[in-house]
């Protein structure tokens, strides 16, 4: 009876082992008590009603739900129900801290207790590590004086928002006093003076902190005045009532050291960084044998080859002097260069580039022989010479008459055979084929052998399989050398290791993102490999949406699985962004002559300044709204000089309004649309311009982007500088018949985009083919059709110094289609009864060349086919626009750079007058400045031929400055 | 009788939770009963069985993390064959063992990673801490002084001619043992460690 009742009150506890395999009958969520439908939640949940229970989906289960990071503890239960069982999984958020308090008698600040914490455990640490905390507080409050203060901390969990408060119950007690005080040693003042400026004359509250720092300082000022052995502590004993601390100091001034050198001199400014005692504020033995060595290899490196540098030290209580003697010998130089002798398979002129520091006449240094003979030996091993030896001689020769020393110096080579790489060979690879294998090494059969490519072989293996998954893979290569040492036999022995694969990819962090955004990003799939490549890839992806602060992606490992889950935390950017800006442009431009009105270049200077707000993430589907604006203010410019008699004359601006939707209608592209208003200047005219514009941009590949555009858009062009002259061609009376154009078109356009930089690229290509057409059927009132190709190169010249060529061309056609359109006069009244039939575009759509971008000898737009510029020499554009560019970038010291350059090109009117014997050159060279908003250039351009150009001749030079590079 | 039984309330079991957190990595309720029913922790007697397998399992993973940092060669699959057979062996059935592995929710797969990743911490610790220098003769007379048990048998202590080998080798392994300890109490302090698990809850 007993024991059933016993069995009764236990409410029959049945152990795992009776709940597996009977079926689920239901399953609940209970977060603290409350039953939870969240959907998060319950997709990661692996038991299944209606199945057998399994443990291993419960396992599973708790460590999904574990992954989300919200939870900090996860149990599950069951309960017996007929022949099944429900299941209950009880959540228990993480309370993080919201606060740290200190309560009770604190006897120190706040600031200093909160100050103490955040040092060890930043701001808020995890409720986890409170004995920690209180442990360092004791530590704080004991430095003070504090001895027996009493530290508890209590964890104060709140519900509703989830929080915990971090308090510490403290008990300060009183602060110890100092109370007698020993000195040994001499302080160098009186006892009170000395005890007042360590913080421990008697009756002052005992800090033990303060008096060691006060010790500290003690010490480092004995090192000011030579005393480089100095020593200071002190030691303390408490009271029986803990009130009062006697205290006794223990100093030692150490003897007071002196340098001095004798022999050959030394550079006087140079002796506080060749013997660093005073900065170092030490003389021990190691510093000074350091010095010694600098002191030779300063006189070795000025050619002083036999110098000698000892030191001795002489000590005594009071004094410890160190005495450096120098002889420095006869100064060397290189008699004839240096010889090299050996080299039978690799030329002299290969081995060139070793010895440029070994120059016949030079200084020698025996440190610049030995690197020569590095550098050959390196060249010899790359070149697969694995047992080459390589030994140099100085070979002194008699002093010259001059008494300065000679040297001839020698490189033996000893070239030994050239070892080849034999067979390769794979084993232990399971999992990755030994075809793919052989691909993503470098050392194949008949290559040279060189160790260094061996070991990136294997590193190239070792990734290949971290890129599978394979993280515990390992890579272990054999080289067996033949007898004769001509070829060495490889094996690289793998082992596998498990396979780690995706589980769940669970996202956290996003408030106003939808998780979908995110997840579309992560090229992590579940059940696929768990790759390192893929997880750098993901991490990229979603940190390019630019919606993130931060972005974290982590694995969680399961115990005992090789399946993982991928935690991928974000943290939200602001949604509204606001910038603005402002700045000086100055350029020389082309504008008209007072009196005369012809055309002549003149320097401008306008301020100018943007403002910009954008609102991001719009409904969590990052699509994004953004308003630029812009404006600059020209000066006056007027013709007669007069103006309206303002300062400025003409406002440029540009509003522009643009939405952006990234792979809308589910597709991968993205839309942009644009609504823009500006005002602008260029050298013939100035143009008004309101329009619309609808792009889809499609990225093919990463470097690879195809965009389609319709564009709306009204030009009115005013200050015409052309439409008074009396040629009668078609592109004057385009223009005077449509003062203001309506153009409607579409345009498509490719690039490939292989630049290692887009700002400051030293290698790769930029290509690009843009063509659009305008048709008075789609509601424009000209039609034409035109079309841009440009290619740019980039290279990284094989030298130290980051040199980088780079090189562009690039070529513009465009051809109106034909219009009848009734004759006008000068002043654009029309002609009744005269049609003309226009085949131009208008002055908005032509080309120009000339200016910081195009052609740098000349001012902006100034360049043209001589039936493209103005009798008051003023470009008219063309139809037709060739360039050719090619510049070499130089750094020079820091951020700062030079540049030397060649640029061709010109203007044609129509596209068959298109002549590469007509192009307009121009060479110069420009200053660079790496700055964090791209380069800063400076160019001057001469141009290569001067012609005169209407009424004026040519200037012979354009200068520029602006920021980023030309191309 | 039969009354008081059908009025028993329907009482949960809890039948898995979370008992620590290391480092991220969960030791689970069945990651300790699965440890000790298949004997790869030792529970000394009369201590909580969970207590004394967390204890050991957190130690595991600590190190876990160290051989997985530096990544030690990967044991002959030989090798975690023989442990597996051991284990079995061990249990002493095959439906014994699994049972276990159903009511801990692992996969013979799984406890061969799991003896795998024991192969490696097992080299892992060889290959730090397995060269121990020898120590000089004078300490290992005095641990052979300050140990007399260890070399006493029959009741009769062995004299140190006899017994010094013995004497030296169980110094180097105290010493081992030592550090090992040092090495673990470092890891623990670095490593964050969040448990659960309170006795008798």
């Amino acid at each position: 009876m007993a024991f059933l009742l016993a069995i009764a009150l236990m409410g029959g506890v049945q152990g795992v082992a009776s709940f597996v395999g009977r079926p689920i009958v239901a399953t609940e969520v209970v977060v603290e008590g409350f039953r939870t439908e969240d959907a998060t939640v319950r997709s990661l949940i692996e038991t299944t009603v209606g199945e057998p229970l399994a443990m291993a989906e419960v396992r599973e289960t708790i460590a999904h739900l574990f992954s989300l990071g919200r939870y900090q503890d996860i149990q599950v239960e069951a309960f017996a129900e007929g022949d099944g069982l429900r299941l209950r999984y009880n959540l228990i958020p993480i309370h993080s801290v919201q606060r740290v308090e200190f309560r009770g008698q604190l006897g120190l600040s706040t600031g200093t207790l909160r100050q103490a914490i955040i040092e060890r455990f930043g701001p808020t640490p995890s409720a986890t590590r409170a004995p920690e905390v209180a442990q360092r507080l004791q530590e704080v409050y004991n430095e003070r004086g504090y001895l027996g203060a009493a530290i508890r901390p209590v964890v104060e969990v709140l519900h509703d928002p989830d929080r915990t408060i971090l308090a510490f119950e403290i008990e300060s007690g009183p602060a110890a006093r100092v109370g007698e005080v020993t000195i040994e040693g001499d302080p160098g003042e009186s006892r009170e003076a000395f005890l007042r400026r360590i913080h421990a004359d008697p009756g002052r509250v005992y800090e033990r902190i303060e008096v060691d720092k006060r010790l500290s300082e003690f010490i480092e000022r004995q090192k000011r005045d030579g005393r480089y052995e100095a020593t200071a502590r002190h030691t303390f004993q408490q009271s029986d009532d803990g009130k009062t601390v006697n205290l006794t100091v223990e100093l030692d001034r150490g003897p007071l050291a002196t340098v001095q050198f004798t022999g050959d001199p030394l550079p006087k400014d140079r002796l506080e960084e060749l013997v660093p005692v005073r900065r170092e504020g030490s003389v021990d033995t190691d510093l000074i044998e350091d010095s010694e060595r600098r002191i030779a290899s300063s006189l070795h490196q000025q050619g002083y080859w036999k110098a000698i540098v000892t030191s001795t030290r002489q000590q005594t209580a009071e004094r410890l002097d160190i005495v450096f003697n120098v002889r420095q010998g006869l100064q060397y130089r290189i008699e004839n260069g240096v010889e090299v002798t050996g080299n039978q398979t690799i030329p002299i002129e290969d081995l060139r580039p070793a010895l440029t520091r070994l120059a016949p006449g030079g200084l020698f240094a025996e440190s610049d022989l030995g690197a020569a003979a590095s550098a050959i030996r390196g060249i010899y091993l790359r070149r697969g010479f694995a047992h080459s030896k390589i030994s140099s001689s100085v070979n002194e020769l008699p002093p010259a008459p001059t008494g300065e020393g000679r040297v001839k110096p020698v490189i033996t080579i000893v070239e030994g055979p050239l070892t080849l790489v034999g067979a390769v060979g794979f084993s232990g690879n399971a999992a990755v084929p030994t075809g793919e294998l052989s691909t993503r090494i470098g050392s194949t059969t008949g290559r040279p052998y060189f160790e260094p490519t061996v070991v990136q072989d294997r590193d190239a293996i070792l990734l290949e399989y971290r890129n599978r998954g394979f993280a515990s893979a390992t890579v272990d290569v054999s080289a067996q050398l033949a007898e004769d040492r001509s070829r060495v036999d490889l094996t690289f022995r793998i082992t596998d290791g498990p396979q780690t694969l995706v589980d769940h990819v669970l996202i956290v962090g996003n408030v106003r993102t939808d998780s979908k955004v995110i997840a579309r990003e992560i090229v992590l799939r579940p059940g696929q490999p768990l790759g390192l490549a893929n997880l750098i890839e993901s991490r990229r992806r979603i940190t390019a949406l630019g919606l993130f602060r931060r972005v974290q992606i982590t694995e969680i490992t399961h115990a005992g699985s090789t399946k993982h889950d991928i935690l991928v935390t974000v943290e939200e950017a602001p949604s509204t962004t606001l910038g603005y800006g402002g700045g000086v442009e100055a350029s020389r431009r082309l504008q008209e002559a007072s009196g005369t009105g012809a055309a002549e270049e003149r320097l401008e200077v306008a301020p100018r300044g943007f403002f910009e707000v954008g609102r991001r993430n719009i409904g969590g589907r990052n699509r994004s709204v953004n308003l630029f604006t812009r404006l600059s203010l020209r000066p006056d410019s007027s013709a007669d000089g007069a103006g309206d008699g303002g300062l400025f004359g003409f406002a440029e601006y540009r509003v522009i309004g643009t939405y952006r939707e990234p792979r809308s209608f589910g597709l991968n592209s993205d839309i942009i649309i644009t609504a823009a208003v500006e005002q602008g200047i260029r050298s013939s005219f100035n143009f008004a311009r309101k329009g619309v514009n609808a792009e889809v941009t499609r990225r093919l590949s990463p470097g690879v982007r195809l965009s389609g555009r319709y564009s709306f858009n009204t030009t009115r062009t005013f200050d015409v500088t052309f439409d008074s002259d009396t040629d009668e061609g078609e592109i004057g009376t385009i223009d005077r018949i449509f003062p203001q154009v309506r153009l409607s078109g579409f345009s498509a356009a490719i690039s490939r985009d292989t630049r290692d930089d887009v700002v400051e690229p030293s290698r790769g290509r930029f290509l690009s083919a843009e063509g659009s057409i305008a048709a008075r059927a789609l509601g424009g009132q000209v039609g034409f059709i035109k079309s841009y190709v440009q290619g740019s190169f980039f290279h990284r010249l094989p030298v130290r110094r980051r040199v980088v060529f780079a090189g562009r061309a690039a070529v513009g056609l465009a051809n109106g289609f034909p219009r009848l359109v009734e004759r006008t006069d000068a002043d654009g009244t029309p002609i009744e009864g005269e049609f003309i039939t226009l085949e131009d575009l208008p002055a908005s759509e032509r080309f120009f060349a000339g200016g910081d971008s195009t052609i740098r000898g000349f001012a902006l737009d100034s360049v043209g086919a001589p039936n493209t510029i103005t009798p008051t020499g003023f470009p008219r554009g063309g139809n037709a626009i060739l360039l050719l560019n090619a510049e070499l970038r130089v750094p020079v010291w820091g951020d700062l750079g030079g540049a030397v350059f060649a640029d061709g090109g010109n203007v044609f009117e129509r596209t068959t007058q298109l002549d590469l014997g007509e192009l307009r050159g121009s060479v110069g060279f420009g200053v660079r400045y790496r700055s964090p908003i791209g380069p800063v250039r400076l160019d001057l351009g001469f141009k290569l031929d001067r012609r005169t150009v209407g009424t004026r001749r040519e200037g012979p030079r354009g200068i520029h400055f602006s920021i980023g590079h030309a191309f | 009788m039969l009354v008081l039984g059908s009025l028993a309330p329907v009482r949960a079991e809890v039948i898995e939770r979370i008992l620590a957190v290391v480092s991220g990595a969960l030791v689970l309720q069945s990651d300790a009963e699965a440890a000790i029913k298949l004997g790869l922790v030792t529970v000394p007697p009369g201590a909580d069985r969970l207590q004394a397998a967390l204890d050991q399992l957190i130690e595991r993973q600590l190190m876990l993390i160290e051989v997985d940092r530096y990544g030690p060669p990967e044991p002959p699959l030989s090798e975690v064959d023989v442990s597996v057979r051991e284990i079995d062996q061990r249990i002493g059935s095959g439906e014994r063992m699994n049972a276990i592995l159903r009511e801990s929710g692992m996969t013979v797969d799984q406890l061969r990673l799991r003896v795998r990743d024991d192969l490696r911490i097992r080299s892992y610790l060889l290959q730090r801490f397995g060269n121990q220098p020898v120590p000089p003769e004078d300490e290992i007379v005095q641990y052979y002084r300050t140990h007399e048990r260890e070399f006493t048998r029959d009741g009769v202590v062995r004299p140190f001619s006899e017994a010094g080998i013995q004497a030296r080798d169980a110094l180097i392994a105290e010493r081992r043992s030592q550090l090992i300890r040092e090495w673990l109490a470092g890891l623990r302090r670095r490593t964050d460690i969040n448990v659960l698990y309170l006795p008798g809850r």
